[in-house]
């Protein structure tokens, strides 16, 4: 069933945007206490450019799971 | 609707219906007659409320509309709609209608400077993405009326009343909509009907402190974009793409085509089972979009957690 399949999908990315989500709440947030950086623009600057990398990495990841599963489902 | 339908019809204003017998002409675009409906609710709402957030959304459907409807008349290039809806995000800007806060289910992050960006990207995505679901008989509608409750549910818990009361048009809109755009379909929205809902969705995600949970909500309509432009490496208009990602047998069922260069979408994946009707897949997106929608509600309950 190419439904529960695509199901799956979604419920793979879900579990990336959540746990996206908990990573920049858990870490990148906690970064003005663990820093001893007193520039508020450079501490955001650096939070702002892991959640950056963050997002492109999990981009990436999301488009190998792309790959790997339309090459299963369509056989190309 | 119906005199927009007959005034369509009377002007030539139609398109081919390619995937039924006979290939029926049917009307577009329903921008127009959207536009009307859901703006005047909205302007009354302003005019009792004066709340910029209102005033920011009514002025974002408007450009979002305006987009579409330039590219309605126009053939335009794969860049234009894109780039010409990050115009769409500036009133939201502007009137200071979004928060410092980002919601990130969890709890929220303080991002004053990076909100910009986010808001002036965040618009033509969702845009976009109602705009490329848009390929069969009431998909676009049905995939922004049931990502809306979430949606809605999450403004009016984490965002504000004001918002929620903007947000009502878009929904009481899109129900009256679906009935004559649903399959079979006697009106297409066209791009100015797509990107008005679009990016109306966008500005109340942005305005209503539920961004995330628009994300999730949308999630089939996400995917079926990331896939397209994952598999296309550009922007590109569907137009302009010379491999069809379906092909349509003579028994007027769908078909998952063969060809490495064609686009993989989300059409394209449910059919990599077999042929299907119309009717059929759109009962496959439906499901999806439903399934997306319950994954928002478990957010909005973990969230409910965190705050």
């Amino acid at each position: 069933m190419a439904i529960l399949g695509l199901m799956g999908f979604i419920v793979v990315m879900w579990t990336i945007v959540l746990s996206a989500c908990g990573f920049l709440i858990a870490f990148v947030g906690l970064l003005d206490s663990l820093l001893s950086i007193n520039n508020r623009i450079t501490t955001s600057l650096i939070q702002a450019l892991i959640a950056v990398i963050l997002v492109v990495g999990l981009v990436m990841v999301l488009d190998r799971i792309k790959k790997l599963y339309t090459m299963r489902k369509l056989k190309i | 609707m119906p005199k927009s339908i007959r005034s369509l019809k009377s002007k030539g204003q139609v398109v081919k219906d390619f995937h039924k017998p006979g290939k029926p002409d049917v009307p577009r675009p329903a921008g127009p007659i959207l536009l009307l409906g859901i703006v005047s609710a909205e302007i009354i709402l302003y005019i009792l409320t004066l709340n910029n957030a209102v005033l920011a959304i009514l002025l974002t459907t408007v450009i979002g509309f305006i987009v579409g409807i330039v590219d309605d008349r126009k053939i335009m290039p794969g860049w234009f709609k894109p780039l010409a809806l990050v115009a769409a995000a500036i009133p939201i800007i502007l009137l200071g209608a979004h928060g410092n806060y980002l919601n990130l289910i969890f709890g929220s992050a303080f991002i004053p400077i990076l909100y910009i960006p986010l808001i002036l990207i965040l618009i033509p995505i969702v845009g976009n993405t109602i705009n490329s679901i848009d390929v069969l008989n009431g998909v676009a509608s049905s995939s922004v009326i049931i990502a809306l409750i979430p949606i809605l549910a999450s403004v009016l818990l984490f965002g504000n009343a004001y918002v929620f009361l903007a947000g009502l048009p878009l929904l009481a809109g899109t129900l009256a909509f679906y009935k004559y755009h649903r399959y079979p379909s006697r009106i297409f929205p066209g791009d100015s009907g797509t990107l008005l809902m679009g990016t109306m969705l966008g500005a109340i995600s942005i305005a209503g402190n539920s961004e995330i949970i628009a994300v999730i909500a949308l999630l089939p309509a996400v995917m079926n974009s990331f896939l397209f432009l994952s598999s296309m490496k550009r922007i590109v208009e569907h137009r302009e793409v010379k491999a069809r990602p379906t092909i349509l047998s003579d028994d007027f069922k769908l078909m998952a085509s063969k060809d490495r260069r064609a686009p993989v979408t989300l059409l394209r994946l449910i059919l990599s089972d077999g042929p299907l009707t119309e009717e059929e897949i759109i009962k496959q997106i439906t499901k999806l979009a439903i399934f997306s929608s319950a994954l928002a509600f478990i957010c909005i309950y973990i969230q409910s957690l965190f705050i």
